[in-house]
């Protein structure tokens, strides 16, 4: 059974308790939501990194050098 | 300004950690933390961190947003960058809770900073952090860091604020140590 702890401020005293079957569901929920954000931010960094590496090919065979590239 | 130590979370073997109780006679507050993840089968064989969630009074409901800055990687393998932001989330998501992926001597060095948390106004933090990890196949060593913000658009006073990494467990070394702020 998945675990938390709390730490009551009031009295500095922290504790280790089993998640309700509840809290279990809801953090399921959260890490299947936010492996969907992380998904879709590597998507969108793999087609940022694809759509440059593509860009700078064309500029070099247009002339350009690694170093004028390199300070667009 | 006056900085008074509230608490001190120490998380090892347990999903979430939070703090509660916290009282409402400071003006802000100020967490430091550090944290690691003991996970390593699914997702994680494609990162080397899990995302920490962050969740004020324990509420889920899609009230929160978080936009940050991020930068990975060295000149000599390449570096990414770029800004993430969400709306209307059910929490606070931050990629600052490296994994069994990671050097196992590596911790996130994790900052937040939560002005008027007591207020009548919707609340917000300014949240940053980093990690170096060795991932091989990511082209590592790679430090990652983010700067950014998050918030609530809730006007109750914080009383909890609760962190968990979306797969795992914190492992022994992580701890999330909570500062009161007087201005006077």
């Amino acid at each position: 059974m998945p675990m938390k702890t709390i730490v009551d401020c009031s009295t500095g005293i922290q504790t280790n308790v089993e998640m309700t079957a509840e809290e279990i569901a809801d953090r399921e929920a959260a890490a299947e939501r936010v492996q969907a954000q992380q998904a879709e931010e590597e998507a969108a960094a793999e087609k940022r990194a694809a759509d440059k590496a593509s860009g700078d090919a064309k500029l070099k065979e247009l002339g350009l050098t690694d170093d004028e590239i390199a300070a667009r | 300004m006056t900085i008074t130590k509230l608490a001190t979370l120490t998380a090892s073997g347990v999903s979430s950690a939070s703090f509660s109780g916290i009282s409402g006679s400071y003006d802000d507050l100020k967490i430091l933390g550090s944290a690691h993840t003991d996970y390593s089968t699914g997702a994680a064989n494609t990162t080397p961190y899990q995302v920490m969630t962050i969740r004020f009074n324990s509420d889920s409901s899609s009230v929160y947003f978080v936009s940050y800055g991020y930068a990975t990687g060295t000149t000599a393998t390449g570096v990414t960058d770029g800004w993430t932001s969400y709306t209307y989330s059910q929490e606070i998501s931050v990629p600052l809770a490296p994994n069994a992926y990671s050097s196992q001597d590596d911790f996130s060095a994790i900052e937040m900073y939560i002005p008027a948390y007591s207020g009548s106004r919707q609340k917000k933090c300014r949240v940053q952090g980093s990690f170096m990890t060795p991932y091989a196949s990511a082209g590592g060593p790679n430090p990652l860091s983010i700067m950014g913000n998050g918030g609530w658009d809730n006007t109750s006073a914080i009383t909890s604020i609760t962190f968990a990494a979306n797969y795992g467990d914190f492992v022994a070394g992580t701890s999330f140590t909570l500062y009161g702020i007087s201005n006077s």
